[in-house]
């Protein structure tokens, strides 16, 4: 399993493009490989003939397991295989090494006083053999789980695949979720829960402080416990099959996705935050600097540069809305690398640009055009996803009029863009009133109230709102 | 008072025949001999021969005599000599005592007890070791019993005398006089059907009834303190009608979980407390459930085989650690 980006620590056998028995050439595709980040095909690092294939499709293995075998000389390895049968077996290949493990641990198959004995022995022989080829980890036999393991995994929107095993062979046992969960719980939120306020019937928890808008007065939102989702009684109701549905079962991404976005709103209260963003300006800008652009560039300027240079303006003068929430503190980031939500065939991709405090409008311009290609030619690395500090969302011309985008953990906010339309709007022309024609966006921010109060929250979306309208950008 | 297993089941019968003159005893050496293994000692002095008969060596003679007395309102308690000749009433048992109730559309009854003393671990080798509880756990109309305990021993023979339905009474021969327990002086029944948890705990259940009982609490008081973990013990008793709610209440609690019996692996009791966790209790289990039982062939009568073939303490500690681990 190769190692495909800093912070990624295992990966999925998504498809193999070869069998065993074909003879392969050097940089061939071999392989893809999905991590939690991107999908990628994997060339073939030397010539020869695949020997084994030792992982299977849909397989979770460390980075450096051993998912195949190329001989490099075809030949030889004809000759090898009679000779040396027993170490061929020896050898664990996962699929092959569960199912001999579990027959062994079929008690009806052997008398009982062994059965117990036998079982164990078998794993352990599993993984005496690893040990001794040191480079073929036996991690791969222990991706099946226990009924309660998968259950409570479910509850929990747990990927079982990050929580270590103390079982058997590294097997993850119910005990091993339990301390998993606790281990997610924030340990301040143990000791100090809290304040209980329950929402009142219209919905609204901080009533009493109306002189501020709901959810940013001082006093705490009401947070979730971290166990509240799975640990209440409700369960959704049992799904009924009828002709015609289709069933997609969640890709590896998918789940990712959904885990992310349940961990980051249970365990993060988000503020919304409405700011409306009077455009005209920075549309004329655009128009004024469009054909020289795209004739220097390649490619058309949009407004999505625009917004990041003003996003990034902001961030400079707010740094802790810059920032990562690690544990029980606050990290705040000196480089500003800015996740840009993009769409992909597979689902949403945050490509980052990073050190974008450094970086002029066509600069920022041209960073986005670089990974907006790689997202389209599917070649976007882990490392282009990973280490963003602050998101901002386009949902472009169909995004309707805003919406509220939920924190990519561990940041602490998100900017969403709303849909770039002409209204009427009342404006101050040389101290008289009138009526004008003008391009308006909602522009909306959602904050970790955890970590950030209204006070620096509006401020932050206030300033943004300000640079965009103002246009004051170079090009 | 601090009686041993057998003499709480000869208590048990001294007070119901001195209870109900109904109550009589029936079988092979039962009255001048006082049984084989002198369960029955005292009774012939005390209520004669017309309540305390010795009989002609025939289980199905033995057996087919109680159900007739039984159908005419007498409470007969018949003694196989050991259990394993209980198959030689076998006809007996499941076609006559357990259908008679059904055949004649619930106006007649058969409140007959069968004790049946089983059980290896005495060097008895092929012919008196049997644990036949199985062959009848399957058999509607029968109850089934496995007293693991004195008190169980004698509270459970007191309910099954009065239960009104035919009862197999399984006493294991082990336990007749290595198992004392201080138990109370006064009368007490123990009801039928209801398991009981001997001790609690979190981490791994052991479901066990009768013989294996003590050796399976031995084995959990070893595995709990040499690795700190919390184990279960739930005690069956009765094999037929089968305490389900506790067998799913303590593998839903632990999630692990070991059954333990003498009786051979395949096609004992345990397979089919295995099924009902398995059908019930899927989501719960963090492991394979696991049996510890004899192993499938007869019980040998050297004692090194004898060790070999039947369960004990350290086989069950092995068992216990393996399924602590997975």
């Amino acid at each position: 399993m190769p190692q495909m980006g800093e912070s990624v620590i295992e990966g999925t056998i998504a498809k193999w493009l070869v069998k065993e028995g074909d003879i392969v050439t050097e940089d061939q595709p071999l392989v893809e490989i999905s991590t939690d980040k991107v999908d990628t095909e994997i060339p073939s690092p030397r010539a020869g003939t695949i020997s084994k294939l030792v992982a299977v499709e849909g397989q979770t293995l460390p980075v450096g397991s051993v998912i195949a075998l190329i001989d490099e000389e075809g030949a030889k390895a004809q000759q090898a295989k009679p000779a040396a049968p027993s170490l061929e077996r020896a050898r664990p290949a996962p699929p092959e090494a569960a199912r001999v493990a579990a027959a062994a641990t079929e008690p009806e198959r052997t008398p009982a006083p062994k059965a117990p004995v036998s079982a164990p022995a078998a794993v352990v022989g599993a993984a005496a053999a690893a040990a001794t080829v040191p480079e073929e980890r036996s991690d791969g036999e222990h991706r099946r789980y226990s009924p309660v393991v998968v259950r409570m995994a479910a509850e929990h929107g747990l990927d079982i695949a990050r929580i270590p095993g103390t079982g058997i062979g590294g097997r993850v046992s119910k005990r091993d979720v339990l301390k998993y969960l606790e281990s997610l719980r924030p340990s301040g939120a143990s000791k100090t829960p809290p304040p209980p306020i329950a929402p009142s019937a219209n919905g609204s928890a901080a009533a009493p402080a109306s002189s501020r808008p709901s959810g940013e007065a001082s006093r705490p939102v009401p947070t979730l416990p971290p166990s509240a989702p799975g640990a209440g009684g409700y369960h959704p109701p049992v799904y009924q099959p009828r002709e015609g549905d289709v069933v997609e079962a969640f890709t590896r991404r998918r789940k990712l996705i959904a885990e992310h976005m349940v961990y980051s709103k249970t365990h993060s209260p988000h503020v919304g935050t409405l700011a409306e963003v009077d455009l005209t300006k920075l549309m004329r800008l655009r128009e004024a600097h469009k054909r020289a652009f795209q004739e220097h560039e390649g490619f058309a300027l949009t407004m999505l540069p625009l917004a990041a240079a003003a996003t990034v303006r902001a961030l400079k003068e707010f740094p802790r809305m810059n920032a990562s929430v690690v544990g029980d503190s606050l990290v705040i980031r000196r480089q500003i690398n800015l996740g840009i939500a993009m769409d992909s065939d597979e689902g949403l991709l945050v490509p980052v640009i990073k050190a974008a405090e450094g970086m002029s409008v066509v600069g920022l311009a041209r960073e986005m055009e670089r990974l907006r290609r790689k997202v389209q030619e599917k070649k976007i690395s882990a490392d282009d996803l990973s280490g963003g500090s602050f998101t901002l969302s386009n949902p472009g011309r169909e995004g309707n009029l805003f919406g509220f985008a939920i924190i990519n953990q561990p940041q602490v906010g998100i900017l969403r863009m709303g849909e770039v339309k002409k209204r009427p709007v009342v404006i101050e022309v040389d101290g008289a009133e009138a009526l004008a024609i003008r391009t308006m966006m909602y522009l909306a921010l959602s904050y970790d109230h955890r970590v950030v109060d209204g006070v620096l929250g509006n401020s932050f979306l206030y300033r943004t709102a300000r640079i965009m309208e103002e246009a004051d950008f170079e090009l | 008072m601090e009686i041993t297993y057998i003499q709480a089941i000869n208590q048990a019968l001294h007070e119901e025949m001195g209870r109900d003159e109904n109550v009589f005893v029936m079988g092979e050496d039962v009255g001048e001999l006082g049984g084989a293994f002198k369960v029955t000692e005292g009774l012939l002095a005390k209520f004669g021969e017309e309540r305390v008969i010795d009989t002609p060596i025939s289980e199905e003679l033995i057996i087919g005599a109680g159900i007739g007395a039984a159908v005419l309102g007498m409470h007969p308690v018949v003694e196989m000599q050991f259990a394993d000749f209980i198959s030689c009433g076998f006809d007996q048992i499941v076609n006559m005592a357990a259908t008679l109730r059904y055949r004649h559309g619930g106006r007649a009854s058969c409140p007959l007890v069968i004790r049946a003393p089983s059980g290896a671990g005495v060097h008895g080798a092929l012919f008196h070791s049997q644990n036949p509880e199985a062959w009848f756990t399957r058999v509607p109309g029968l109850k089934v019993l496995a007293p693991g305990t004195v008190y169980d021993a004698k509270g459970m023979l007191k309910s099954a005398i009065r239960d009104g339905n035919p009862v197999v009474y399984f006493e294991h021969k082990r336990l007749y006089r290595s198992l004392k327990q201080d138990i109370p002086e006064g009368e007490f029944t123990v009801p039928l059907g209801v398991a009981e948890i001997r001790q609690a705990g979190t981490d791994l259940s052991i479901i066990t009834y009768g013989g294996t009982l003590g050796q399976s609490i031995d084995a959990a008081r070893i595995v709990e303190k040499e690795a700190g973990i919390s184990i279960e013990v739930l005690d069956l008793r009765t094999l037929l009608p089968l305490d389900r709610e506790a067998i799913l209440e303590t593998a839903k609690k632990t999630g692990k979980v070991l059954i333990v019996h003498e009786d051979r692996l395949t096609g004992g009791i345990g397979g089919e407390v295995a099924a009902i966790i398995a059908e019930h209790a899927f989501e719960y289990l963090d492991a394979p459930v696991r049996r510890v039982a004899a192993l499938d062939t007869h019980t040998a009568f050297a004692p090194s085989l004898e060790q070999a073939i039947l369960p004990n303490t350290n086989k069950i500690v092995d068992a216990i650690r393996n399924l602590a681990a997975y």
